[in-house]
Parts: C-alpha cells; structure tokens; sequence
C-alpha cells in the first residue's frame, strides 16, 4: 500500500509542479477573501483580532474545496483514472497517495497565504511550532474527507456543487478544532490540548475509515 | 497432451443496459498466440465485449475468464496479465508522455521501469517527444502512446478498441509489427476495428458481431480478405450477414 502511495504522490506532485493549478487556484480564492475581509470589516480591534483565526479558516476552507475538487478531476480527464482503477493495486494506496498530495497542497497553500493573512489581521505569531502542527493537521483533515469526498463527486455531473455539500458539514469538527489550535499559536488562548488531541483523532479516524471504503467508491 | 488454459474465455455471455440487449450469449476463446480480429457495425458490441474482458463492465450474464479465472473477482495477477487500449487515451495530460509511461510502469510493478518506459517510447517512434506534456501530442501521437501505455507493463493479454484511430500510416505499421511480434511471442490479442487491411496483416481469426451475436467466427487462413471484406461491408450496410 505504502509503494503504491509513493508512485501516486509522486505522480500528482509531479502534474502540480508542471501546472501549479491546485495550489494557485486556491491561493488566489484564500487572498481574495481575506482582501475582502480586510475591506469589508474593521479587522484592527482587538475583538477582530480574536477571531482572526476563524477568518483564515473559512477563507481556507473554500479556498480549499477549489484545490480539492480538481483532485479527481484530473484523473476523469482523458480516462486516465479508469487506466489507474485497472491497476493490480491496492485501492487503499491510491486513496492515500492521493490524500498526502492534497495534504501537501493545502499546507503549501496555507503557507503562502500565511505573511498576507499576518499584514491584514495585525496577528504575531507567538507559537511556531503550534501553528505549523495545526496547519499539518488541519490540512491533513481536509485532505483525509476531501480526497474521499472528491472520489465520490467526481461520478455526478454536479461535482463542483456537490464535493462542498457533502465534505464541509463532515469538516465542521476539524474546521473548529483548527480554529482554536491556530488562535493558539497565535497567543489568543492560553492552552489547546483538547483541540490538538481532536484535531488528531479526527485524522486517524477519517484516514483509516476513507482507507477501508475507498474501495468501493474507486468501483463506482 | 495438456490443454493450455485461455487467455480469454467468453460463455454464453450477455450483457444489457436497460432494454437493450448489447451482447446476447457470446461464445469466444482466444488462446496464447492468436490474434482476433472482431468487426462489426457501430453498436454490435464490440467494445463492451472488450470492456467485459478488461473488467470495466463487472455486471453481466455468464461466465468470462482471463488466464481461467473469472472477471468477477480479477486478481492482482490477472490485471496485470491484461492491457487495455480504449478510446480514451488513459493518460495524464499534464505528465509527460516519458513521465506516463514510468507511472503505469510503476504501479504495475515493472522492476526495470525507465528502460522498459524508454524501450517502448522507442519502439513507437517517441522518443524525441519524451518530455513532452501529452496535452500538446498530436492526435496519432498520443493513440501510440496510448498503445505503448497498455504495453508497458508485458502484459500477456491485449484488448484493444480501434487502435488504428488517428494512426498514420507508419504508426499502423508499426502496430501492425509490435502486435505480430507480441502473437509470436506467445501473447493473445482481441482487437476490435473496421479496417480489414490492417486487421487481416497480424489477425489469425476474425469475427463478425451484429446485434450482439457473433455471427461469423473464421480463421483468417482459411478467408480470402477482399471475400470478407466484402461480406463485411453487407453487414455494415444492411445490418444483415450475407446469405
């Protein structure tokens, strides 16, 4: 399972790196909104700076859905998937060699987006190594349900509609979760284990559930 | 003597979507070594008799087998004894065409992936055009690659849906020599197209679908081509075998 992962990761890092879609589609959709937030509210009081976390989230959190919906849209394309569906694999290595690559784009994503979000909202990152685990592991999240979530989709003919149906009200824990362990590291709370410790129950359980069904949604 | 197990085995097999009956109990063996050519109109189904064989299409009637084992629960080493060229291309076009065939290669588990990937690149005439994205292929150049993709991996059983589309006339003949040498070696080939030229070149037995029944089954030594041609063109034209 792991070996087919790698070829997959490989594989969907490689057609990033070439076209840089994933990425830039959903960095442009996160700068808009947090440009939009910027304007539309008065972010320099210290309620606003509170909830900055939560704003960054939400932008990330459609911004994200973009990144995710053109996972398996990809893959439709030209019927390379039904080639890839044929292989002597494991399905589960497809699934999760597919999910680390959505991972990688959404905490690249995240990332960019970042220095923009920290000029906007007025924040200071007070914990590094706090945010870097709750951008890990909230990309990790969105990746685990989204991937799975993408596969479905991408068999309906509404899929663009249909992926933020289904996936976002399942992401609402680890949306919450993400928010609270980023206020964190930004020195808005004085403890997030709780929400760490969700955070990373959420992507064991959500991993190894998608791993054990996507068998079946690949069949579809 | 021992009786060597098929390649692909098809009884009394149908297949329906909804109303309309796409196969009716077809009764097809392939063996190592042969070439079958099958023709037929525009919906006889040819290609879901081939997407039956490739297990795309797992809901059917009757039995199919590939090297003895059933299409219903295809192995790992059943699917990687099969290679599928479709209509679609099945590759990635923002991969390069080297870049595909090192992937499929990969996850078929070819232990000499890069030199098997280049070998075939080679073999059909793409070698300049390794680094190319598919995306920006000609359309015969992504068809051959789309070939040497389903050959990639050495598989011992090709299905084929019109591979001659969008191939030149050199790219046919090189089809033509790849498949001879694949038959040689012991392969089986089930190809499906409309050019009897081509097909009577490395076919060693042709048949006739219409309406989802084979009805004619011949071995090509023993049909003079420009007589099935002609018997052919009946068929397409009036939906009915000659008499």
């Amino acid at each position: 399972m792991l070996r087919t992962a790698g070829i997959v990761l490989w594989k969907d890092l490689r057609i990033e790196l070439r076209t840089r879609d994933a990425v830039s589609a959903a960095l442009v959709f996160a700068i808009l909104v947090l440009v939009i937030f910027n304007f539309a509210l008065d972010v320099n009081t210290p309620e606003m700076r509170r909830l900055a976390a939560g704003f960054f989230w939400v932008a990330f959190a459609f911004a994200g859905t973009l990144s995710l919906n053109r996972s398996f849209a990809l893959e439709k394309e030209s019927g390379a998937g039904r080639a890839l569906a044929l292989a002597p694999v494991d399905p589960a290595g497809i699934f999760l060699g597919k999910c680390l690559a959505n991972a990688v784009f959404l905490f690249v994503t995240q990332l960019v987006a970042l220095p923009l979000f920290v000029i906007f909202f007025d924040v200071s990152i007070a914990r590094v190594g706090a945010l870097a685990s709750s951008f890990a592991l909230g990309s990790l999240a969105f990746a685990a349900t989204g991937t799975l979530f993408s596969a479905i989709a991408s068999n309906t003919r509404m899929r663009e509609l249909l992926l933020p149906l289904l996936f976002l009200p399942l992401a609402v824990p680890a949306l919450i979760a993400a928010v609270e362990t980023t206020s964190f590291a930004l020195g808005q709370t004085e403890s997030a284990s709780f929400w760490f410790r969700l955070l990373l129950v959420y992507d064991v359980v959500f991993v190894t559930a998608s791993l054990l069904v996507f068998e079946y949604v690949l069949e579809e | 003597m021992a009786v060597s197990t098929p390649a692909l085995s098809c009884e009394r097999l149908s297949k329906r979507y909804g109303r309309i009956s796409a196969l009716t109990s077809v009764n097809v063996t392939v063996g190592a070594g042969e070439c079958v050519a099958i023709f037929g109109r525009n919906g006889a189904g040819k290609t879901t008799l081939l997407h039956v064989a490739g297990s795309l299409i797992r809901s059917f009637e009757g039995e199919v087998r590939v090297f003895g084992t059933s299409r219903r629960d295809a192995t790992v080493e059943t699917r990687r004894a099969v290679g599928l060229v479709l209509h679609e291309i099945c590759l990635y076009d923002d991969l390069s065409a080297l870049d595909n065939l090192r992937f499929f290669a990969r996850l078929y588990g070819v232990s000499d992936y890069e030199a098997r990937a280049r070998d075939v690149l080679t073999q059909f005439g793409l070698s300049e055009r390794a680094a190319t994205a598919v995306r920006t292929l000609s359309r015969g150049m992504k068809q051959r690659l789309a070939i040497a993709r389903a050959l990639v991996h050495r598989p011992r059983l090709l299905l084929m849906d019109e591979p001659f589309t969008g191939l030149d006339e050199p790219g046919s003949q090189t089809l033509v020599a790849v498949l001879r040498d694949f038959v040689r070696d012991g392969g089986a080939v089930v190809v499906s197209t409309h050019d009897v030229e081509r097909a009577f070149d490395v076919a060693t037995r042709a048949i006739i679908l219409e309406r989802g029944s084979v009805t004619l089954d011949r071995s090509v030594a023993d049909v003079d081509a420009t007589a099935f041609r002609h018997a052919y063109w009946h068929v397409l034209f009036t939906g009915t075998p000659r008499a």
